[in-house]
């Protein structure tokens, strides 16, 4: 996991650890994650295992989701670009 | 006069005190208050605007409603009036809301207003009543007088479970048994009145009905109804609120003990209490080192609930505790093990499955009802070993393996169709009739599956077989 000396993600590497906690709660290959696959639908991740992952992700990545946004994402590409926004804004934030 | 659940509730709330009766918790809002005079209030102008419809006694009037006050309340107001609540599940999709509607045939449906166009195909003829923020509003008129439901005179509910048969069944529920229910799990829980007790799994579900409404009316409990799973919300409910019982699934437990960090202190929590699937000795050993309360996890099913549980003081890991009292249970045993599957008796439990003769004279045998679930005793507690029956739990929610392979035959393109549970998920192999790109007919069968079943019970996993 590449995590500079400020304890921020990079880009790249946020993605890679948002993949590694999907990974890990779901039991699915992190090469399934394309941006267009449908989370609940085709990956069959339900609401247990969906606000396991967003508990997770609060957590291990020190921000805080708001679930009502949550629940209208569908894809996966969705669901990144939620975690990186919401990482940038709360890091900006301080 | 024998009590219902609306006589005994009205005379639980007369003497209430001052804590709140009901509070909500959502993500984006404050906690909203209930009292018991308003809750008392609500409940006879629900049943005076229901009486104005046409409901009165033994009419079956089906619930598509989301956990909130307004459900206690029409719940309530409906057995004031005599009538049978049919609680549906927000997840039914088409093959299910068939299934419900032809055996069920409630001539009146309340329904979320956002919920109504899954429901449109199945809402002709009858009455609709739509639920807002609002309140109630008469959406449809359908035929009058609303047709009466040839059931015993005590029945409050008919709830829709299921036993492998590939549909669902609707025990007839009686007040008797909710009140039955109530008592024996207080009993175990000990909660003193002004207690707060925070719950989340739906309200159609039987263990939610009596454990999470009528325990917590009936004994001066405030019942705080959280409209989210999300560990950190409900970490800060149980902090914020004082709350010291929480009822639940062992699946939603497991989520709370693996986000809860050690900055997280829930200081007035001391109980939890579990049902609806299984709770492994592990997890019961990990929650009560995790959070210091007591675990209380019990066994029951929607034709009789609960059949037993763990009391304070005296919980065991691994058992769904001592048979409850005013229950007869025996293991009816093939070898010398001990176990066997699991038959219940007495006064209050469900006397059948609404116009499905056949299907009740094979779960009942004389007096004694067969679980479909296998157990043995250990001393006086109950282990429960697992479902002889071809169901299964996914998140604490009952799923009929032979109602999914009905699902996948409904498909023109296929062959043959085996569903099985492991590790918590549904595995689908099937063989299909058209050649195709794997990958795509998989996402097509799943669709198709999803337009027809909840979405719980499409399998995560479907293999295709050459």
């Amino acid at each position: 996991m590449s995590k500079h000396s400020g304890g921020t993600y990079y880009a790249g590497s946020l993605r890679h650890r948002i993949e590694q906690i999907v990974s890990r709660i779901s039991r699915i290959d992190a090469s399934e994650f394309q941006d267009d696959v449908l989370i609940r639908e085709e990956l069959g991740i339900d609401s247990l295992m969906s606000m396991e992952i967003l508990a997770t992700c609060e957590k291990e990545l020190e921000l805080r989701l708001d679930e009502a946004t949550f629940a209208c994402v569908e894809t996966v590409g969705e669901f990144f670009q939620l975690l990186e926004t919401t990482y940038e804004e709360q890091k900006a934030a301080g | 006069m024998t009590d219902t659940i609306a006589s005994a509730s009205l005379e639980a709330l007369a003497r209430w005190g001052d804590h709140p009766c009901l509070v909500t918790v959502s993500s984006d809002r404050q906690p909203q208050m209930v009292s018991a005079a308003e809750l008392q209030s609500f409940i006879i102008e629900a049943a005076r605007q229901l009486a104005g419809w046409g409901v009165r006694r033994a009419v079956p009037v089906a619930l598509y409603l989301e956990n909130s006050v307004d459900y206690v309340v029409i719940l309530l107001a409906l057995a004031r009036l005599g009538a049978v609540a049919v609680p549906g599940k927000l997840d039914y999709r088409a093959m299910e809301l068939s299934e419900f509607f032809a055996n069920a045939n409630p001539p009146l449906v309340i329904s979320e207003t956002a919920h109504l166009p899954v429901l449109g195909p199945f809402l002709a003829d009858r009455t609709v009543v739509a639920r807002s923020a609002a309140g109630l509003t008469l959406s449809q008129a359908g035929r009058q007088p609303l047709e009466e439901a040839a059931v015993p005179d005590d029945t409050a509910s008919i709830n829709y479970t299921y036993r492998g048969c590939g549909y669902p069944l609707g025990a007839l529920v009686s007040h008797q048994q909710y009140l039955h229910g109530a008592r024996v799990l207080q009993d175990g829980l000990q909660a003193r009145r002004g207690d707060r007790m925070l719950y989340s799994i739906p309200m159609s579900h039987i263990f939610t009905l009596v454990g999470c409404i009528m325990v917590p009316l009936l004994y001066g409990i405030t019942g705080v109804i959280a409209r989210t799973i999300h560990p950190r919300l409900l970490f800060d409910a149980i902090a914020g609120l004082r709350i010291q019982h929480v009822t639940a699934v062992p699946e939603l437990y497991a989520l709370m003990r693996r986000a809860k960090s050690a900055t997280v202190t829930l200081p007035s929590l001391e109980a939890f209490v579990s049902g609806g699937s299984v709770l492994t000795a592990d997890e019961y050993q990990a929650l009560r080192q995790t959070f210091g309360v007591e675990v209380l996890h019990g066994y029951g099913l929607t034709e009789f609930t609960p059949v037993s549980r763990n009391s304070r003081g005296q919980a065991r890991a691994g058992t769904v505790g001592p048979i409850c009292e005013g229950v007869d249970c025996r293991i009816e045993s093939c070898g010398d093990s001990g176990d066997g599957e699991i038959l219940v008796r007495g006064p209050t439990v469900s006397c059948g499955y609404y116009r499905r003769d056949a299907e009740t004279r094979q779960a009942w045998n004389g007096t004694w009802f067969r679980t479909g679930d296998s157990g043995r005793l250990a001393g006086d507690h109950l282990v429960f070993l697992g479902e002889i029956k071809p169901t299964c739990k996914i998140n604490g929610v009952m799923v009929d393996l032979h109602e999914v392979d009905r699902a996948f035959y409904m498909h023109p393109d296929i062959k043959k169709a085996s569903v099985s549970a492991a590790s918590g998920s549904l595995v689908a192999e099937v063989i299909v009739s058209s050649r195709c790109d794997p990958e795509e007919k998989v996402r097509q069968l799943k669709a198709f599956l999803k337009h027809n079943l909840a979405a719980y019970k499409v399998p995560r996993t479907i293999n295709l077989i050459a």
